[in-house]
C-alpha cells in the first residue's frame, strides 16, 4: 500500500471561494479535479500540497457547449471519455477526441478530467519513482534533490511534457480562460507551458483556475494526432503528434500548424514545418520535406520509456504518417522493405 | 477404465470460476485474526552496503506502531537460502533486502512508521551484471563461502550434484558440464554452422494478487498457523518449523486460493513474518505492495547463452556446441542445469558440448517461473535451428521432424526421454492450415515462424481420500493448491471412476494438518500425481460402496453398477439401494457396515514430458520497428485431455505469457545494480490487446504411460516456445535475427538499419 500524505480537502462551491482558498494558502494549496495525476503522485511524495482545493462541486466548471459566435467550450471537468466519445467534437476536431481517447486506460479516462489533462505534470525516470527510490539516488532537483540526472550540471529540469491532448490543443489555435484572485484573463494554450520541467505550467499562476477551454470554429480546419507508447493503453505518450491544417479548394495547404508532445517540458509548435506545407498540397515530397523539418526541433532526452535515439528516429515517421493520413495515404509501412 | 468415458473430456468451466467472479473467495489478505498486527518492510536503498546502524525511535513513536524489528531481534538463523535471509545484519546485498520489519495496529501505521527508520549505510562496490560479477576483481556477494557450504565443503570445492564447483572464491555458485561425442570432430563434419549468443532478461512472474501472508503463533508449543498465499504448503510447513526450532507437527499451514503463482509463490517471507509474530507474541500480516514484489521477491533469472551448430549440406545435425551464463541474483538456484539439458536433449546430435554457469550478482536472488530454465534455452536452440535451416534452404519443421527426439533417446544427461510426444507436436503443426498456407500469409507482408519447446514433468508422491455423504455425495479430500483448475480435474476424475455425475463430488482442500501430502504445485504434476491417488481412492471407495451394496441387496458385487445415484443390480432396476442410504447405513448408530473411506497412493518416478509447438504470424512495421503477432497457433500434447476448456486455458495463458517475453518484459537494473522497472508502469506486462487477433490451440494426446487416463502435465509448457516462434516469424519478415530479448521497437529497429546498412554497403 502507498500511502497518502495527511492533508485536508475543501470542497469548493464556487469558482470565487476556489481562488479566495488557493490565495490565502499559497504555495501549500493545489486544485484537484479528478485526481488522477495528483493522487498517485502525492502517494509516492512527488507533490506534498496540505490542503486539496476540489473542482467537483462547481457546476459552472462542467459541460460540453458550442458557442454561438462558433467553436466549442470545454468546461475543465469534462472527462476524458466524455470529450472523446462527444459526437459533435468528433466530427469537428477528429485529432482532440482522439487524444483525450487514448490517455491512459478506460477507468482512468472516466475519472480524469480534460483540464488536468492540459495540467498534468511533466514526467521522468528519475522522478516518476517511489519515494524510497527517489531517495536511494538521492532525489533529483525536480522535488527534494538538487542535480538533473537526465543532464548533470543542467541548470534547469528536462522532464517531459506528458498531456496527450495539449498538443492538440496548441495545433487547433485553443485558448483557455483563467480566473484568480486579481481576475480573469483568456491565453492561448501553448502559452500555459514554460520552458522547464519543474516550473513547467509558468503561463498560469498557483492561484488560477482554468475555467474554460475554447476551441476556435472548425470550419475548414482537419487534425489528427498520433501517439507513440510501449503499448496500446495505460502508457503515457513518449511522443505524441498534432497536425491542424486548413487546405483550399484546389487542395493546398492554406494554414497549419504542427505540434510535438512528449519530446521537451513543453508542446513544441514547428513552424518550419507548417511553412513547408503552406502553399503546397499534401503529397509525397511535400510529406516527407515537413516532416524532416520536426527531425531537429524535436530533442527528446534519456528519460521516459524506450530509448532517446528510437524516439527521436520517430518523430518524422510520426510527423508523415499523421500528415499522409490527412492526405488520404497509406502508411508507407505497407511497403516492404525487404 | 476405458473409453468411452461419461466424464472425461468434457469442458468444464472452473469449478471456482463464479466464485473468483463474484468476489466471494478469500485470498490470505483478506483473513482477518483478532489482534493482528501490520508489517511493513524497510528495505536496502543500496545494491551493495554495509548497515552501519538502524535508528528506530521516530517509528516507534508514530501512534499505531507497536514494534520495529531488527536482526538483534531474530535468532541468528544462518543465511542458507533465501528465505532465512530474514532481515539484513551487517551487509546487505541487493537493493530491496530487508533490513527491518514494522508491526503496527494497521496497514497505515505500519507504512508510516516504515517511513520513519533510519538506517545508516556504507555503500560498497556492487557488480550488477554477470560481467562484473565474473571480473578477477569484483566484489563478491558471499565473500565467507557459498550460502549452505560447510566451511570444508567451500574449500575443497566439493561437488553437490552439479558437475564442478569452483575451487576459490568468485561469485560462480555453480557450473554443470555436458557432452557426447567430439564436438571438434562434428564441427569439422559440418558444413554451415551458425554462431550467435542470445539473452534473455530478468522477468518477474508478475501475478495479480502479491506475496501474502498471516501467522498466528501458538503460545503453548512455540509452532504456529501459518496463512499463506503459496504454491506449496508442506515445503512451508517445514522450513517455517526449522527457524522457529519446532517439530513440523506444531505448524499448520493453510494454504489460501493463489491469486497466480507461476512459480513464484513457493516460500519467501513466511519464516521471517513467523519469528516476528512470536518476537511479539502477536498475530501479523504481512501483505506485499507492488513496488515491494518488483524489488524484493524472486524473478525469474536472465540468461546468456552463446551456441554454435552445424550441419551437413543434406540437413544432418553434426555439432551442438554452448555456453550458457545465467544471472542468479545474490542466491544459487538459477535453472542453469535445466537449461542446459533441455538445450542439449531436444535433437538427435552426435557431437554436443554444453557448458553452464550460474553467477550471483547483487540483485534479489531469482526463483522459478513456469518452466524455469527452458524458455531461455528454447530461444537460443529454436531460434538457431530455425536460421540454420534457412542457411541450408531446408523446410524448418522438416528439419526438426528429422532430429526431434522420441521416447527412449537419451537426453544429454544419458538418462532416456520417457515416452513423449514431440514428433507428433510437430507432425501436428505442420498439418495445419496456418503452416499449410504460410506463403499465403508471406505475401499478404507477414512473417512465420514456428518453434518448440519441451518440459520434463515432475513427479512427487501424493496421496487422497474420498468419504460417501449421506447425501449421495462423494468428498475427496487432498493437500494440493489449485493453480491451473486441478480441482476441476480432480471432480470430473473421481465422479467418472467412482461412477457419478461431477456435480456430486465435491473437492475438499486441506491444510497441512488435516490433508494427505501432496508435492508442490509446480513443474506441471498435480493432475499427473494427485490425479492418480484421486482415482484410485475413487475407485476404492466405489468398491466399498457395492461390497455394502451387495450384502443389502443379497447380490453378487459383480452383478451391481453404480446409476443415477444409486446401486443396482444390473437387469433388475428395481432391486437398488440410494448411494445416500448407503451411507446413512455407515453412520447410524449400531450400525453394521464400516464408513465409505477410500484411500489412494501414489509414487510414480516416471516423468511425463510435456510439447508444445507454435506458430507465430506477425507483421513488422520496418518504420517504427513494432512487431505485431497477429497468429499464433499452440499445439501441445497433453496426453489426455481430462478437461479440454482448461487445458486451452493454460495454453493460451502460458503463450500470452511468451509474448511477455517475447516482446514486451524486463527487470532492468542500472549500473549500481538499482532496479529502474519498480512498477506497473515501467514494467511493461501484455495487455489483452496484445493478445493475437487469432489464438488458436491444437490438443494432441499422446498418452503418457503412467498419468491418469493417460493425462501428462499441462502448464508450463505453453510458454517455452512462443518467444523463439515470434523471433522466427519477425526473421522470415524481415531477414533479421533478433538474439535479444524483449524484441523492443528500438531493438527491431537497430537490426532493421543494420541489415540495410550491410545491402546498402
Ligand atoms: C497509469 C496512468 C497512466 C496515465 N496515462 C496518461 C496518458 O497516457 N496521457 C496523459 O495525458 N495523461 C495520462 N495520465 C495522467 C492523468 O490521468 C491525465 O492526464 C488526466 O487527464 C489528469 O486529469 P485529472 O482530472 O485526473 O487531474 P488531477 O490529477 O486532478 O490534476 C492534475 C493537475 O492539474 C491541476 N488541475 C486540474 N484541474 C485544474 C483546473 N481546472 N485549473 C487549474 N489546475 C487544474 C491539478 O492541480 C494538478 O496539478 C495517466 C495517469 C496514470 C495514473
Amino acid at each position: 500500500m502507498l500511502r497518502l500524505p495527511p492533508f485536508d480537502y475543501y470542497a469548493a462551491p464556487s469558482v470565487e471561494e476556489a481562488v479566495a482558498a488557493l490565495r490565502d494558502h499559497g504555495p501549500d494549496a493545489m486544485v484537484v479535479a479528478g485526481g488522477t495525476d495528483l493522487f498517485p503522485k502525492m502517494k509516492r511524495r512527488q507533490m506534498e500540497p496540505r490542503l486539496l482545493v476540489g473542482l467537483r462541486g462547481i457546476r459552472d466548471l462542467y459541460g460540453i457547449r458550442r458557442l454561438e459566435a462558433g467553436g466549442y467550450r470545454l468546461g475543465p471537468m469534462a472527462t476524458l471519455t466524455q470529450v472523446s466519445l462527444h459526437p459533435e467534437l468528433r466530427a469537428a476536431y477528429p485529432g482532440l477526441t482522439h487524444a483525450a481517447g487514448v490517455v491512459s486506460s478506460p477507468q482512468l479516462r472516466n475519472a480524469g478530467t480534460i483540464g488536468g489533462n492540459l495540467c498534468v505534470d511533466t514526467r521522468c525516470t528519475y522522478y516518476d519513482q517511489s519515494y524510497h527510490w527517489r531517495k536511494a539516488i538521492n532525489f533529483c532537483m525536480k522535488k527534494d534533490g538538487e542535480i538533473c540526472w537526465v543532464a548533470p550540471g543542467s541548470p534547469r529540469c528536462w522532464a517531459v511534457s506528458s498531456s496527450d491532448t495539449a498538443p492538440v490543443f496548441v495545433a487547433l489555435g485553443a485558448r483557455v480562460r483563467l480566473v484568480g484572485p486579481e481576475g480573469e484573463r483568456v491565453i492561448p494554450v501553448g502559452e500555459l507551458y514554460g520552458r522547464d520541467g519543474i516550473n513547467f505550467l509558468a503561463g498560469k499562476r498557483p492561484d488560477e483556475i482554468i475555467t474554460d477551454i475554447l476551441l476556435p470554429p472548425a470550419e475548414g480546419w482537419e487534425s489528427v494526432y498520433l501517439k507513440l507508447r510501449r503499448r496500446g493503453s495505460f502508457d503515457f505518450p513518449i511522443l505524441g503528434v498534432a497536425v491542424a491544417l486548413r487546405r483550399r479548394e484546389d487542395g493546398t495547404v492554406a494554414e497549419a500548424r504542427v505540434v510535438l508532445g512528449a519530446v521537451e517540458s513543453y508542446p513544441v509548435e514547428v513552424e518550419e514545418a507548417a511553412a513547408t506545407l503552406v502553399g503546397h498540397r499534401l503529397e509525397p515530397d511535400v510529406i516527407e520535406a515537413a516532416a524532416k523539418a520536426c527531425f531537429k526541433p524535436a530533442r527528446p532526452l534519456d528519460n521516459t520509456d524506450l530509448t532517446l535515439y528510437y524516439r527521436k528516429k520517430m518523430v518524422p515517421v510520426y510527423v508523415a504518417r499523421a500528415l499522409r493520413r490527412l492526405a488520404g495515404l497509406t502508411d508507407e509501412a505497407q511497403r516492404r522493405t525487404a | 477404465m476405458t473409453a468411452p468415458f461419461h466424464w472425461i473430456g468434457q469442458r468444464a468451466p472452473l469449478r471456482d470460476g463464479r466464485a473468483k467472479v463474484l468476489g466471494a473467495v478469500r485470498y490470505a489478505p483478506d483473513i482477518k485474526v483478532p489482534g493482528m498486527l501490520h508489517a511493513r518492510l524497510v528495505t536496502s536503498p543500496h545494491a551493495h552496503a554495509r548497515v552501519r546502524g538502524v535508528e528506530t525511535a521516530a517509528a516507534l513513536a508514530v501512534p499505531g506502531v507497536v514494534a520495529v524489528l531488527t536482526a538483534a531481534d531474530l535468532p541468528d538463523v544462518p543465511a542458507r537460502h533465501r528465505h532465512t535471509l530474514l532481515l539484513a545484519r551487517d551487509r546487505v546485498i541487493f537493493a530491496g533486502q530487508p533490513v527491518a520489519l514494522v508491526l503496527a495496529a494497521d496497514e497505515a501505521a505500519a507504512e508510516d512508521g516504515a517511513e520513519r527508520v533510519f538506517v545508516e549505510y556504507e555503500p560498497l562496490p556492487a557488480a550488477a551484471t554477470v560481467d562484473e560479477a565474473l571480473a578477477p576483481d569484483a566484489p563478491l556477494v558471499w565473500p565467507e563461502g557459498l550460502p549452505g557450504e560447510t566451511g570444508e565443503a567451500a574449500a575443497h570445492g566439493a561437488d553437490v550434484g552439479g558437475e564442478e564447483r569452483p575451487l576459490q572464491r568468485s561469485n560462480v555458485a555453480n557450473r554443470v558440464h555436458f557432452s557426447r561425442g567430439d564436438v571438434a570432430q562434428g564441427f569439422r563434419e559440418a558444413d554451415v554452422v551458425v554462431e550467435r549468443t542470445f539473452t534473455t532478461p530478468m522477468v518477474h512472474q508478475s501475478y495479480l494478487e502479491p506475496h501474502a501472508v498471516v501467522v498466528q503463533p501458538d503460545p503453548l508449543t512455540g509452532g504456529a498457523t501459518v496463512w499463506s498465499s503459496t504454491q506449496a504448503p508442506f515445503y512451508v510447513r517445514e522450513q517455517v518449523a526449522a527457524v522457529l526450532g519446532v517439530p513440523e507437527s506444531d505448524v499448520r499451514v493453510v494454504a489460501t486460493p493463489v491469486g497466480g503463482g507461476f512459480g513464484g509463490k513457493f516460500l519467501l517471507y513466511e519464516p521471517l513474518v513467523a519469528l516476528a509474530a512470536r518476537a511479539v507474541g502477536r498475530p501479523v500480516r504481512f501483505v506485499m505492495t507492488r513496488l515491494e514484489e518488483m524489488i524484493a521477491a524472486n524473478p525469474a533469472a536472465a540468461g546468456r547463452i552463446h551456441l554454435r551448430l552445424g550441419a551437413r549440406k543434406d540437413g544432418t545435425l553434426t555439432a551442438l556446441q554452448a555456453e550458457l551464463t545465467f544471472d542468479a541474483g545474490c542466491f544459487p538456484g538459477a535453472p542453469v542445469g535445466i537449461a542446459a539439458v533441455l538445450l542439449g536433449s531436444l535433437y538427435t546430435i552426435p557431437h554436443v558440448d554444453i557448458r553452464g554457469v550460474e553467477v550471483l550478482t547483487f540483485k534479489p536472488s531469482t526463483g522459478a517461473y513456469r518452466a524455469p530454465g527452458a524458455p531461455q534455452a528454447a530461444f537460443a536452440i529454436e531460434s538457431a535451428l530455425d536460421e540454420l535451416a534457412r542457411r541450408l534452404g531446408a523446410d524448418p519443421l522438416e528439419l526438426r521432424l528429422r532430429h526431434a527426439c522420441r521416447s527412449g533417446d537419451p537426453m544429454i544427461h544419458g538418462k532416456p526421454w520417457p515416452g513423449m510426444g514431440m514428433a507428433e507436436v510437430l507432425e501436428a503443426l505442420s498439418r495445419h492450415p496456418a503452416w499449410q498456407r504460410r506463403d499465403d500469409t508471406r505475401r499478404a507482408g507477414r512473417g512465420v515462424g514456428v518453434a518448440i519447446g519441451g518440459w520434463p514433468g515432475g513427479t512427487e508422491p501424493a496421496a487422497a481420500a474420498c468419504t460417501l455423504n449421506r447425501d449421495g455425495t462423494l468428498h475427496v479430500h487432498v493437500g494440493s493448491v489449485d493453480l491451473t483448475g486441478t480441482t476441476t480435474a480432480f471432480a470430473l476424475l473421481a465422479a467418472e471412476a467412482f461412477g457419478i455425475p461431477p456435480d456430486r463430488v465435491r473437492i475438499v482442500t486441506g491444510d497441512t494438518a488435516t490433508a494427505p501430502y501432496a508435492g508442490a504445485t509446480g513443474g506441471s504434476k498435480i493432475t499427473y500425481t494427485v490425479g492418480a491417488a484421486v482415482m484410485q481412492a475413487a475407485e476404492e471407495a466405489r468398491q466399498q460402496v457395492l461390497a455394502i451394496a451387495a450384502e443389502e441387496l443379497e447380490a453378487d458385487p459383480a452383478d451391481l453398477e453404480i446409476a443415477d445415484g444409486a446401486v443396482r443390480v444390473r437387469g433388475a432396476p428395481d432391486r437398488a439401494i440410494s448411494l445416500g442410504s448407503i451411507a446413512a447405513k455407515t453412520m447410524a448408530f449400531g450400525g453394521r457396515h464400516a464408513p465409505v473411506f477410500g484411500h489412494g497412493r501414489h509414487a510414480e518416478t516416471t516423468n511425463a514430458p510435456g510439447f508444445c509447438a507454435q506458430l507465430a504470424e506477425v507483421s513488422v512495421d520496418e518504420a517504427t520497428g513494432q512487431v505485431r503477432v497477429e497468429r499464433l497457433v499452440v499445439v501441445q500434447d497433453v496426453g489426455r485431455a481430462i478437461n479440454p476448456l482448461l487445458v486451452e486455458g493454460q495454453m493460451m495463458g502460458g503463450s500470452l505469457q511468451g509474448i511477455g517475453w517475447a516482446l514486451h518484459e524486463a527487470l532492468v537494473y542500472d549500473e549500481a545494480g538499482q532496479p529502474l522497472t519498480a512498477s506497473w508502469s515501467d514494467y511493461t506486462v501484455p495487455h489483452v490487446s496484445h493478445a493475437p487477433a487469432r489464438l488458436e490451440t491444437v490438443i494432441v494426446e499422446v498418452p503418457a504411460e503412467h498419468g491418469p487416463l493417460g493425462a501428462r502435465g499441462v502448464g508450463e509448457p505453453p510458454v517455452i516456445a512462443t518467444a523463439a516462434a515470434v523471433a522466427n516469424a519477425v526473421a522470415d519478415a524481415t531477414g533479421v535475427r533478433l538474439t535479444e530479448l524483449p524484441m523492443t521497437p528500438p531493438r527491431v529497429l537497430a537490426a532493421l538499419r543494420a541489415r540495410r546498412g550491410h545491402a546498402d554497403g
